[in-house]
């Protein structure tokens, strides 16, 4: 049990002996091994000495810097409280079996990986396996899964990250606090899930789905005096593997759906700018058509106040004089001319030029 | 005699330290000792520290673990009031409470023991409330209606009790479900009614699509054609109000119908006739002075092609004399 008592006995022999050299003992033999007793017992005394000194020493350890420490001094701890907490750097304390040293790792984060509810191990997933081929009946003793509140069948998979606040706590309320964890992770992902649809955990309510678990996390922790601090919980989800292309059908039909709105939308907005533009011009139109109708015929009665007394006076000369002036304008006018030389014939070819189809395409409402 | 004080007191100390390993025993933070004399239970050490007895073979120190340990039941199915068959697993966290029954009851304080009871102890639990809860309660969207937290807490209360009863010296802290499951054949079928459901989402998702797309653009067709409607309308009432200022100078013109329509048919012909083709017959209107003197004019009127389709293309010689 102790490394050190099989050394102890050792310089006893040397005690018995001792009481030799106080008879006068002339004889230089006795002498002599009167001299190799004592130096022996001195050396054997060096070794006690020097036993001693590494007894002592071997208290001293090192707090390293994201640790704590606490000393058992017989099994009960030195110190109340957190002033039991050892921090960073160089302690002794007393070498076994009096006291014994026990390391907290506190600042740094732990993780834990849930163990139920996807169709891998832990192990597995952390290694990148393949996802295994699952057919359409899932045995319970070999894939794990959860159930969600619309009675589907769900993977699901959590990690969470804690660091340990109150080490005194998390040493000596539990065994294994670790496993605890794991399992009260477990839980929580299957307490969550039953209360949730099977969409809303995969796509529409991750959020609340997440939260579900940390509370449920939380509440489990806290009621067992963990010591610990949750600083996140990761969650994910899958639908069963052989269901996959199914819930991927919907993913597509949702885009699609989507697609199918946001074309209409932007039809609408062009359908609606197109028909404020049309509208605009037609109202311009009508506008400049007006003035010009009410223009032109003011023009025209203008003209016809002046001319009227000439007209009057002789209808006959003024038409004709009229019709010249016209005619004149029209012969300049005109892009070609032929004269037809008398008693000849003459044959033109008159081709029309396509109408232009219609650009109007509004699908008008009855 | 000096030399001797020191052999003695060396000799003193290792007797102490020997005497002090034989009598005293530690006991940790986490753990409680039993101490028994004679194969008996004499006492119970619960607070830690040092504590003395007599050596072996008179006494001896058992140390149990205080803290809460864990256990995982078996993964078993049971069949639920509904006919439903539902597989769970729980776990469970207990402590030695009383580590006089706990050692007298479980062969020296054993915990493979211990949890073998405990395991028997929480199948029946599991058992018991499981035959009053129906499927709904395990899984259910009305958070009224769930009651997973509330069947934990009725296999706890029955394993608690059960452990009091027979006094076993645990306390039981939790029992929580960690596996729940669905028989091999009960999940084909949930594969299939998944099956159904995606597709039913799958045909609502596109009509809800189709739907939405025609409304948005049928609602957009039908303001267009407001919109358009309403121009229209405005442009006619322009028109209108044109056509009422026209009327004014209109009856300018009616004081003279004939020379009216005279001015507006040759104002007409001047644009209508723009780039067209003229084919004049040499003997017509000016043209006969190329030829003949002015006495012998017999003009004849201009034959015209144009690009247009007028009908009625009435030149102004007709009333040439």
């Amino acid at each position: 049990m102790d490394p050190i008592l099989p050394n102890l006995p050792a310089p006893q022999p040397p005690a018995p002996a001792a009481p030799s050299p106080p008879p006068p003992a002339e004889d230089a033999g006795s002498q002599a091994l009167s001299d190799a007793l004592r130096s022996s017992f001195f050396i054997v005394k060096i070794i006690m000495v020097a036993l001693v000194l590494l007894f002592l020493g071997s208290g001293f350890f090192t707090v390293g810097p994201q640790q704590q420490a606490i000393v058992l001094r017989l099994g009960k701890p030195v110190g109340q409280g957190l002033q039991a907490l050892l921090n960073p750097g160089f302690h002794w304390a007393f070498p076994s079996p009096i006291d014994e040293v026990i390391f907290v790792t506190n600042t740094t984060l732990h993780t834990v990986d849930s163990t139920v509810g996807w169709f891998q191990s832990p192990e597995d997933r952390a290694k990148g396996t393949p996802e295994p081929q699952m057919g359409n009946q899932l045995n319970p003793a070999t894939t794990s899964y959860a159930l969600t509140a619309d009675t589907n069948i769900i993977h699901v998979v959590g990690a969470l990250r804690y660091h340990i606040t109150e080490p005194i706590d998390f040493l000596f309320n539990f065994t294994n606090a670790p496993f605890f964890i794991t399992n009260a992770l477990n839980n929580a992902l299957l307490f969550a899930a039953s209360q949730f649809r099977v969409d809303d955990i995969l796509t529409s309510n991750r959020l609340a789905f997440k939260e579900k678990v940390t509370e449920r996390v939380n509440e489990l922790t806290d009621a067992e005096h963990l010591g610990i601090y949750i600083d996140q919980v990761d969650v994910d989800a899958s639908p069963p593997l052989s269901l996959r292309n199914k819930f991927n059908e919907v993913d597509q039909a949702m885009i699609n759906r989507n697609k199918l709105r946001n074309d209409a939308e932007s039809y609408a907005t062009t359908t609606l700018a197109k028909a404020r533009g049309d509208a605009a011009t037609e109202t311009n139109v009508a506008q400049a058509n007006r003035k010009r109708v009410v223009q032109m015929v003011q023009a025209q009665a203008d003209t016809f106040v002046k001319l009227r007394g000439q007209f009057e006076r002789d209808p006959a000369f003024f038409e004709r004089i009229r019709q010249m002036a016209v005619l004149q304008q029209v012969y300049s006018n005109a892009q070609d001319r032929i004269i037809e030389p008398k008693a000849s014939e003459l044959r033109l070819q008159i081709s029309r030029a396509p109408l232009e189809p219609s650009t109007n395409n509004y699908v008008t409402m009855p | 005699m000096k030399r001797n004080f020191l052999t003695l007191t060396v000799a003193f100390i290792l007797i102490i330290i020997c005497v002090l390993l034989l009598f005293v025993y530690q006991v940790r933070k986490s753990e409680v000792a039993v101490v028994t004399r004679f194969g008996k239970i004499d006492r119970v050490k619960i607070e830690p520290g040092p504590g003395l007895c007599w050596p072996w073979p008179i006494e001896k120190v058992y140390k149990l673990d205080q803290r809460i340990q864990n256990f995982e039941g078996k993964f078993e199915q049971f069949k639920l009031p509904d006919q439903n068959i539902i597989l769970l697993s729980v776990y469970v966290g207990y402590r030695i409470d009383n580590p006089t029954n706990f050692f007298a009851k479980f062969n020296y304080g054993s915990i493979p023991e211990a949890e073998k009871t405990l395991e028997d102890m929480v199948r029946n639990a599991k058992n018991e409330v499981a035959g009053q809860h129906d499927f709904s309660d395990f899984v259910s969207t009305d958070p009224h209606r769930m009651k997973f937290a509330e069947i934990e807490d009725e296999i706890l209360q029955k394993v608690q009790k059960q452990v009091h009863d027979n006094k076993y010296g645990l306390e039981i802290n939790f029992v929580q479900i960690r596996k729940i499951g669905l028989p091999e054949s009960v999940t084909q079928n949930v594969f299939t009614r998944m099956t159904s459901e995606r597709q039913y989402y799958i045909s609502k998702i596109t009509a809800q699509g189709a739907e939405e797309s025609s409304k948005i653009r049928s609602l957009a067709d039908s303001q267009a054609a407001i919109l358009l409607s309403d121009a229209e309308a405005t442009s006619f009432t322009i028109r209108g109000q044109g056509e009422a200022e026209m009327m004014k100078s209109l009856e300018i013109l009616q004081q003279n119908p004939s020379l009216a329509t005279f001015n507006l048919q040759m104002d007409a012909l001047e644009p209508f006739l723009k780039k067209s083709t003229l084919v004049l017959d040499q003997s017509s209107s000016p043209l006969q002075w190329l030829q003949q003197g002015p006495k012998g004019a017999s003009p004849s009127g201009p034959v015209l092609t144009t690009n247009s389709t007028l009908p009625d293309l009435t030149p102004p010689v007709t009333r040439d004399p």
